[in-house]
C-alpha cells in the first residue's frame, strides 16, 4: 500500500471540502439574491485502483456542482408574474378612474344637480336677470366639470402611452440581454460541458422580467439556448437573435399607441393578442375601462347638450325671439371618423347622432366589403348595418353617417368611429347673454273676454318650432290664428293675419245704455214703440258682436267646421284634418256660438316660465340608453361600473397575489437558500476539511516514520 | 417543508404590509365616518349613494319652489283679501247713494269716496311681488296690468297665463292668477243677464237685475212700456216683449203692476215706479265687463247732477247694477281666494310630503353609507392587536440563527 495514495486520497478530500464549502459560502453570499437557485456540490467516490487485496478507493471527486431547480416551478413562476403584473397594471389605472370619480366634489352630479337647480330658480323667477345669470354660471360650472373630467381621463391616456412606450424600451432591452445570455450559456457548456448555474439562473430572471412586461412562451433549444416568443407566435428571442417591439400611433387614431413587432417583413400589430404583463394590462384598461368611461361621459354630455338644445329652441327669449342652440351642438360636432392611413380611396365619412337615447358608448369599425358598407360596433364585436351607399341612418344605434367629402372607395378601406369621445371635451355654452336663456312658450292663447261660454283654451306642449308658422317672421307667428265656434258644437280654425281681431278693451266697453241713446236716437225709439222693436237687433252690444263675427268671417278658414265634444275637450293642433304647426293645442268647457280664442306669439310674455319648467324636468327625463336612464343615473351607472371593475380587478389581483405568493414559496421550498441549513453544511463541509486535513497530516507523519527509518 | 430564509423574512412581511393596508382602510373609514370613500369599496352601495343624494337635492329644490310659491300666493291672498274690503265699501256706498235722501251734494261726496275707492282697486290690481314683477299681469311680468287710458278707461296689459311652479316629482302648481281673470272676467248685469235702461226713459221705472228661471237662452229682448189710451190716466200701463229680431215674445197689451214679477224666456224680473209708454228696458245677456268701468260708470252716474223722476230713475237703475255688479265680483274675489287657499294647503301638504321623503332617504342613505362606529372601532383594536403580534413574531423569528452559535 503506497503511502502516497493516501496522500492523494486525504488530497483529493481537502479539495472536494473546499469546493463544498466555496459553494456554501456562494449560496450563503446570494441568499438574498433575486432569481438564485441554491447550489449543490455532487461528490462521488474516485475510481478505485485494483490491487491484490481488491478495489482500493482512491478519494473523492467533485463531480458536478448544479443548481437545485424545478423547470415547472420556475414556468409556473413566470406565468403566475405576468398574470400577476398585468392585473397590477389594470388595477393601477382603474382605480385612478375610481378615485377620479369617487370625489363627491369633483364629479359630475353634483354639477348635474346644481345645473338643473339653477334652472328650477329660473322657472321660479323667469324674468330675473339674477336667476337668468345663476343658470348660465352653472351651465359654465357643468362645462367645466366635463372639461376637468374629460382632462383627467385624457391624461390618464398619455399617461398609459407614456407607459407603454417605456415598457417597451425595457422589452427590447429585455430581449438583447436574453439573448446575450443565450449565447454566454452555450459558450460556457461549449468550454466546461457543465452547466452555467448562475448564467441560466440569471437567465431565468431575465425572461421573468420579461414576463412582467408582456405574455410570453419559451422553447429550450437541445444547445441550451431559450426561444422567446410573444403576441401570435412573433419571436421576440432565437438563439442568440433579438427582435423589437414599438409602439407606433393606431392606424385610425394617433392619440392610441398600437404595439407592433418589428420584424424582417414589416410591422405586425400586435396589441389584440397582449394578454398578460404590464403591457395587457394596460391595454386591457384602455379598452376596458378608459375608452367606456371616456365615451360614457361624452354620452351624457351629448344626451344633455342635445335634449336641452332641442327643448331650448321650442322656447322665447326675453328679446322674443326663439331660443337658440344652449349648448354647442355636440350631437353634430363631436363624432369623429378617423379613416385608416391604409385606406385607398379618398371618402371621408361625416357621423351624427340622430337620438341619443339609442346612442351607446361604443366605438365603431366602418369597413368597405364586397361592394357594402359594413358598419362594426366594436363593443360587442356585432355587425349592426350593412347598406350600399350613404347616406345612412342607424336607427338602432342612433347615429347616422353620410359623405363628408371624396368619392373613391376600395375594398377594404375602413374607418373608426368614435361617436362620443370627444364629447365632453367640446361641450361649451353658447349661450352668453342671460337675455337670450329661453324661458317661456313662444305661444299665447286668449279667450275673448266676450266670449259668453265658459270654454277654455290651454297649450298643451310645443313639440316644434322649425315649421314655418315660427319661421317665416321673428317675433311672431305666421299666421297667428282664431278658433271660432260656429256654435256650441262646431268651430273653425281661421288665420288672423290680415285683420287681426281685437280684444274688446274697456275703451270701447262704453255704458250701454248711454251707446242706445247715441246709436238710436228719438226716432228708433218712437219707431220701436211704434212698430214692436225691430231695431232693438241693433243695441250696440250685440251690433259689435256681430261686427266682430264679420270680420271674422273676412279671414281666411284654415279648418272648419270642426265638431266640438264639451265632455271631452277638443284637440285644436295638430288639427282634426292633420294639420301640425308643432303646437298642442286643446280647448276644454263648454263654449257658445261666436266664442272666440286667438292664438299668438307669447310677445313680453316674459314671466311665462312653461319653457323654463319643460327643461326643469329634463333632469328627471329618462332621456338616455334606451329611455331607461336620467342623467345623473347614467352618471352613477358609469360609477358604479368603474367602481365594480375596480373592484374586481382589486380581489383578482389578490387572489392572483396569493397565488403568485405560493409560486414563489413553491420554488424557494426548492430553490431558496436556508441560512440555518447553510451553516450546517458549512460545519459538515469543515469538519470534512478538518477530516482530510488529519489524513493528510497522518499520511505526511507516516511518510515521515519512513523516512526517519531509512535515515539512519 | 423547506424554507428559505429570505421567503421566510418576506411572508412576515407580507403579512404586515397587509395587516397595516387593512388598518389604514379602518382608520380612514373611522375617521371619514362612512363606510365607502370610493365606488369601488361597495359599486351597489355607491351607485345606490349617487342616486339617494340626487332624491334628497330634488326634494330641496321642490321645497325652495314650494317657498317662494307660497311667497307668491300670500301677496295674491292679501291683494285679495283688499280688493274683497274695497267692493264691500263700494257696496255700502251704492246702497247709501240709492237712497231718496241724498242730494246731488252728498252724492258727490260719496262720488269722491268711490273715486279714491276705484284708485285704491288699481293699486291693489297693480301690486308687483318682491322682485318688481306684476301680480296679475299673467305672463307679462314687466308689464304693469291696467292703465288708463286716453280715453279714461283702463286697458290691460298682461295676458291670460300662469306660471306653473313644479313643487313634487308629479305635482305642479299655479303661482298667480291673471288679472284679467280676477278684475276683467267680471259679467256684468246678475251674471246671466242684464237690464239696460234707454236713455230716453221718461218714466220712473226702475228694473231689478232680476234673476234666472229657467232656461235663459242668451237672447236679447226689449221690454216696451205702452198704455191703451194715453190720455187717461186710470188707463193701466201695458207692456210687450220682443227679441231682436222682432219676433213677438209676450204681446203688446200685458197689464203692467208695479213689483209684479214679468217672466219670459227664462228671465225674471220686476220693476218699480211708473214706466212711461214708449220707455223701454233691453235685457241681454251678461257679457265681461272689467270692475274699473263698472265704478267708473258708478262715479260719473253719482256726479251728474239729477232732478227729474226720470233722472233718478236712471240712476237708481245704474246703482242698482253696481250693487248687483260688487256682488258678483265679490263672489269673483271669493272664488279666485277660496282657489288661492287652496293651493296654498297643497303647499303645506306638499311640503310635509317633501320633507318626509327627505327624512326616509335620509335614512336609507345613512344605513347605505354612514359607518358603525362601535364595530368600526373594535375592528381597529383588532387589526391593531394583529398587527403588533406580528410585528412581535417577526422580532423573535429573526433573532435566531445556527450562525450565533458558530
Amino acid at each position: 500500500m503506497a503511502s502516497g495514495d493516501l496522500l492523494g486520497v486525504s488530497a483529493s478530500g481537502v479539495v472536494a471540502a473546499q469546493r463544498a464549502m466555496t459553494t456554501t459560502g456562494h449560496n450563503i453570499a446570494n441568499a438574498s439574491t433575486p432569481g438564485y437557485s441554491r447550489q449543490r456540490v455532487e461528490m462521488e467516490t474516485q475510481v478505485p485502483q485494483a490491487s491484490g487485496n481488491g478495489m482500493v478507493g482512491t478519494g473523492v471527486l467533485v463531480d458536478n456542482i448544479s443548481r437545485v431547480y424545478d423547470e415547472f416551478l420556475v414556468s409556473e413562476l413566470r406565468d403566475t408574474t405576468s398574470l400577476n403584473k398585468y392585473l397590477d397594471a389594470s388595477y393601477r389605472f382603474t382605480s385612478q378612474v375610481d378615485d377620479i370619480l369617487a370625489d363627491p366634489e369633483a364629479g359630475l352630479s353634483p354639477a348635474i344637480s346644481d345645473f338643473f337647480k339653477s334652472v328650477n330658480g329660473l322657472a321660479n323667477d323667469p324674468s330675473s336677470s339674477a336667476a337668468r345669470q345663476v343658470v348660465l354660471s352653472n351651465s359654465r360650472n357643468l362645462s367645466d366639470r366635463f372639461a376637468y373630467l374629460n382632462d383627467r381621463f385624457e391624461s390618464l391616456r398619455e399617461a398609459t402611452n407614456k407607459d407603454i412606450r417605456a415598457t417597451v424600451g425595457e422589452v427590447n432591452e429585455l430581449s438583447k440581454a436574453i439573448a446575450e445570455t443565450n449565447m454566454a450559456i452555450v459558450r460556457s457548456r461549449e468550454l466546461t460541458s457543465k452547466p452555467a448555474n448562475d448564467l441560466l439562473d440569471q437567465r431565468d430572471r431575465l425572461v421573468q422580467t420579461l414576463a412582467e412586461k408582456i405574455n410570453l412562451r419559451t422553447t429550450l433549444q437541445d444547445d441550451g439556448r431559450m426561444n422567446v416568443f410573444i403576441g401570435n407566435g412573433q419571436t421576440l428571442v432565437v438563439g442568440d437573435v433579438a427582435s423589437k417591439i414599438d409602439a407606433v400611433p393606431n392606424e385610425h387614431d394617433p392619440s392610441t399607441f398600437d404595439i407592433v413587432f418589428v420584424g424582417a417583413g414589416g410591422n405586425t400589430v400586435i396589441t389584440q393578442f397582449l394578454t398578460g404583463g404590464e403591457l395587457g394590462g394596460i391595454n386591457q384598461f384602455r379598452s376596458e375601462v378608459l375608452d367606456p368611461a371616456q365615451n360614457e361621459l361624452g354620452r351624457i354630455a351629448i344626451g344633455i347638450a342635445k335634449t336641452f338644445n332641442d327643448q331650448h329652441k321650442l322656447g322665447m327669449n326675453l328679446k322674443n325671439l326663439l331660443g337658440d342652440n344652449f349648448f354647442s351642438e355636440i350631437d353634430h360636432d363631436a363624432p369623429l371618423t378617423l379613416p385608416s392611413i391604409h385606406n385607398k380611396g379618398d371618402q371621408q365619412i361625416k357621423v351624427d347622432i340622430t337620438d341619443p337615447d339609442k346612442l351607446t358608448t361604443s366605438n365603431y369599425q366602418l369597413s368597405f366589403l364586397q361592394g357594402k358598407y359594413e358598419l362594426l360596433r366594436l363593443e360587442d364585436a356585432k355587425v349592426v348595418a350593412r347598406f350600399d351607399k350613404l347616406p345612412q341612418t342607424v336607427e338602432t344605434d342612433g347615429i347616422r353617417l353620410q359623405l363628408k367629402e371624396g368619392s373613391s372607395i376600395v375594398q377594404n378601406d375602413r374607418f373608426l368611429i368614435q361617436p362620443t369621445r370627444r364629447a365632453a371635451e367640446m361641450f361649451n355654452l353658447e349661450i352668453h347673454d342671460v337675455a337670450e336663456i329661453a324661458a317661456s312658450s313662444p305661444i299665447r292663447v286668449e279667450a275673448d273676454i266676450d266670449n259668453l261660454g265658459d270654454a277654455q283654451i290651454n297649450v298643451s306642449q310645443v313639440t316644434n318650432t322649425s315649421n314655418e308658422t315660427f319661421k317665416s317672421a321673428q317675433g311672431q307667428l305666421s299666421p297667428p290664428y282664431v278658433v271660432r265656434f260656429l256654435d256650441s258644437q262646431n268651430f273653425e280654425i281661421l288665420d288672423n293675419s290680415g285683420k287681426p281681431v281685437k280684444v274688446r278693451m274697456s275703451a270701447e266697453a262704453d255704458d250701454p245704455a248711454i251707446d242706445l241713446k247715441k246709436h238710436q236716437g228719438e226716432t228708433h225709439a218712437t219707431e220701436i214703440s211704434e212698430t214692436g222693436g225691430r231695431v232693438i237687433s241693433e243695441t250696440p252690444a250685440r251690433h259689435e258682436r256681430d261686427e266682430k263675427l264679420k270680420s271674422v268671417d273676412a279671414l281666411g278658414v284654415i279648418e272648419g267646421p270642426i265638431a266640438y265634444n264639451a265632455q271631452t275637450g277638443v284637440q285644436v293642433f295638430p288639427t282634426a284634418g292633420g294639420i301640425d304647426r308643432g303646437i298642442q293645442i286643446k280647448v276644454t268647457g263648454e263654449p257658445k256660438a261666436g266664442d272666440t280664442f286667438r292664438i299668438e306669439f307669447n310677445r313680453d310674455g316674459t314671466s311665462d316660465n312653461s319653457n323654463a319648467l319643460a327643461l326643469a324636468e329634463l333632469q328627471t327625463k329618462p332621456a338616455l340608453m334606451g329611455g331607461t336612464s336620467d342623467y345623473a343615473q347614467t352618471y352613477g351607472q358609469l360609477v358604479s361600473r368603474v367602481g365594480s371593475k375596480t373592484h374586481e380587478l382589486d380581489i383578482n389581483r389578490q387572489a392572483q397575489k396569493l397565488l403568485l405568493d405560493q409560486a414563489i414559496q413553491s420554488r424557494e421550498e426548492i430553490s431558496g437558500v436556508n441560512l440555518d441549513e447553510e451553516a450546517a453544511e458549512l460545519i459538515r463541509y469543515q469538519n470534512l476539511y478538518q477530516a482530510n486535513a488529519q489524513v493528510l497530516s497522518a499520511a505526511n507523519q507516516t511518510f515521515q516514520v519512513l523516512l526517519d527509518a531509512f535515515r539512519r | 417543508m423547506r424554507i428559505s430564509t429570505s421567503q421566510m423574512q418576506q411572508v412576515a412581511i407580507n403579512s404586515m404590509l397587509e395587516q397595516q393596508s387593512k388598518l389604514s382602510k379602518v382608520q380612514e373609514q373611522v375617521a371619514t365616518g362612512k363606510k365607502i370613500s370610493k365606488p369601488s369599496d361597495d359599486p351597489v352601495a355607491a351607485s345606490k349613494v349617487v342616486k339617494l343624494n340626487d332624491i334628497i337635492k330634488t326634494a330641496d329644490q321642490y321645497q325652495a319652489n314650494i317657498t317662494s310659491a307660497r311667497a307668491r300666493l300670500s301677496l295674491e291672498e292679501t291683494a285679495l283679501a283688499d280688493t274683497g274690503n274695497v267692493y264691500h265699501r263700494i257696496r255700502e256706498l251704492a246702497i247709501q247713494a240709492n237712497n231718496a235722501t241724498q242730494t246731488n251734494e252728498t252724492r258727490s261726496f260719496i262720488a269722491e269716496e268711490s273715486e279714491q275707492l276705484l284708485e285704491e282697486l288699481v293699486a291693489l290690481a297693480n301690486a308687483t311681488d318682491s322682485n318688481g314683477e306684476f301680480l296679475f299681469s299673467g305672463n307679462k311680468g314687466k308689464f304693469k296690468p291696467f292703465a288708463k287710458n286716453a280715453a279714461g278707461a283702463y286697458d290691460y296689459h298682461g295676458d291670460d297665463g300662469q306660471r306653473m311652479l313644479q313643487i313634487g316629482p308629479k305635482r305642479q302648481i299655479a303661482i298667480n292668477d291673471s288679472g284679467s281673470d280676477v278684475f276683467r272676467e267680471i259679467r256684468d248685469g246678475n251674471g246671466t243677464f242684464t237690464i239696460l235702461e234707454s236713455k230716453l226713459n221718461k218714466g220712473s221705472g226702475v228694473a231689478d237685475p232680476g234673476a234666472v228661471s229657467g232656461q235663459y237662452d242668451l237672447g236679447t229682448y226689449a221690454i216696451i212700456f205702452d198704455k191703451k189710451d194715453s190720455i187717461d190716466p186710470n188707463e193701466p200701463t201695458t207692456f210687450s216683449v220682443v227679441d231682436d229680431k222682432g219676433n213677438v215674445i209676450l204681446p203688446p197689451g200685458q197689464i203692467f203692476n208695479e213689483g209684479n214679477a214679468i217672466e219670459f224666456q227664462g228671465i225674471h224680473t220686476f220693476f218699480k215706479g211708473q214706466p212711461e209708454p214708449g220707455d223701454f228696458f233691453v235685457v241681454r245677456p251678461s257679457f265681461n265687463q272689467d270692475i274699473f268701468t263698472t265704478l267708473g260708470g258708478f262715479v260719473d252716474a253719482l256726479r251728474v247732477g239729477r232732478g227729474s223722476e226720470a233722472d233718478m230713475a236712471e240712476l237708481n237703475n245704474i246703482v242698482n247694477r253696481v250693487i248687483v255688479a260688487m256682488d258678483v265680483a265679490l263672489g269673483k274675489t271669493l272664488e279666485v281666494r277660496a282657489n288661492v287657499g287652496a293651493r296654498l294647503n297643497a303647499l303645506d301638504s306638499q311640503e310635509n310630503i317633501n320633507e318626509s321623503v327627505k327624512v326616509q332617504v335620509r335614512k336609507i342613505l345613512s344605513e347605505v353609507e354612514d359607518l358603525d362606529y362601535a364595530q368600526a372601532v373594535s375592528e381597529l383594536n383588532l387589526k391593531l392587536t394583529g398587527l403588533q403580534a406580528s410585528q412581535k413574531a417577526f422580532t423573535r423569528v429573526q433573532d435566531i440563527s445556527l450562525f450565533d452559535y458558530l
